[in-house]
């Protein structure tokens, strides 16, 4: 009978212990895969919300032949605002970022949705009458003003030099 | 089977239901949230979609050196008037306009730019980069 009582006793231990560890395992699991969603979410939102456009007239972008300055017009078309400081831009394999480029925002200092920035950048030995291929890129700025999530877009275009 | 075996499934169908109890609000927050996202992905793609504008008109008048540009919403969503760029021969240039802050679906707007030499070639950008071109004539 003492036997019985004791193997009871640790059949039922066991138990708590399984019970325990079983769902441990299973609260971490379903925990990681709501992570995993939220993740989702967000990404989805700051996808949304970054987004830049090239609205350069492309038969005519502005190069100056004398210093090889390229200007491209990049517009926020996306709902929330864009890093200036995180702009990439490229032409003809040339890329350039950070103080290689200069950047104003027209009308305004923060580069927010449907605002439009103007980009300097050189770029050596630029002709009329071809077609060459850049783009540009940036990171997106959430409303808590953290760098979230990435745009760019791309351009075929002739240069108009002056 | 046992008290103590029964005990023991006992303990361990509580633990699951207690896991799962413990689990729910948090898969339940994310879902919810993943949905929000989702939803508004489509209203915008569907706000995309029916925005659409058309240049009915653009002239330049050599005597006062303005560029007469004329935009109908030709889309279902109003276009707000300072979320339109005008690239003259390559260059972004300011606007003028008397229109107001929007331009409504069906509505049109005469929009000027001034200072322009002999301007050719006009490109209007909208809301989501959405664009329009015009060779500019005289007036």
């Amino acid at each position: 009978m003492a036997g019985t009582a004791v193997s009871e006793l640790i059949f039922f231990i066991a138990a708590l212990l399984i019970s325990a560890s079983v769902a441990g395992v299973f609260i971490t699991i379903v925990d990681e895969y709501a992570e995993d969603l939220e993740d989702e979410a967000s990404l989805l939102k700051q996808d949304m919300r970054s987004s830049l456009k090239v609205i350069n007239d492309q038969k005519a972008v502005p190069y100056e032949n004398s210093s090889g300055n390229l200007t491209f017009y990049l517009k926020n078309v996306g709902l929330g605002e864009l890093s200036t400081a995180d702009i990439v831009v490229s032409a003809n394999g040339t890329t350039s970022a950070g103080d290689d480029i200069k950047v104003k925002v027209v009308g305004g200092s923060e580069w927010s949705p449907g605002r439009v920035v103007e980009v300097i950048f050189k770029v050596s030995g630029m002709k009329e009458g071809v077609d060459y291929h850049g783009w540009a890129s940036t990171s997106g700025i959430s409303e808590k003003g953290v760098i979230r999530g990435h745009t760019q877009d791309m351009i075929v275009f002739r240069i108009e030099g002056g | 089977m046992s008290a103590g075996g029964a005990a023991s499934v006992a303990v361990l169908v509580f633990g699951m239901v207690v896991a799962l109890a413990l689990a729910q609000p948090s898969l339940d927050s994310a879902k919810n949230e993943l949905e929000d996202a989702r939803e508004e992905a489509s209203k915008e793609l569907v706000s995309i979609r029916s925005t659409e504008f058309s240049i009915t008109s653009c002239t330049h008048n050599n005597t006062t050196g303005r560029l007469n540009v004329t935009i109908r919403n030709s889309g279902a969503t109003v276009i707000p008037v300072d979320e339109l760029s005008f690239v003259v021969d390559g260059y972004l240039r300011s606007l003028s306009s008397d229109c107001g802050k929007n331009l409504y679906p069906l509505g049109s707007c005469l929009f000027y730019v001034k200072n322009v030499t002999t301007p050719s070639r006009l490109r209007v950008v909208g809301p989501y980069g959405i664009a329009a071109q015009c060779d500019v004539g005289g007036a």
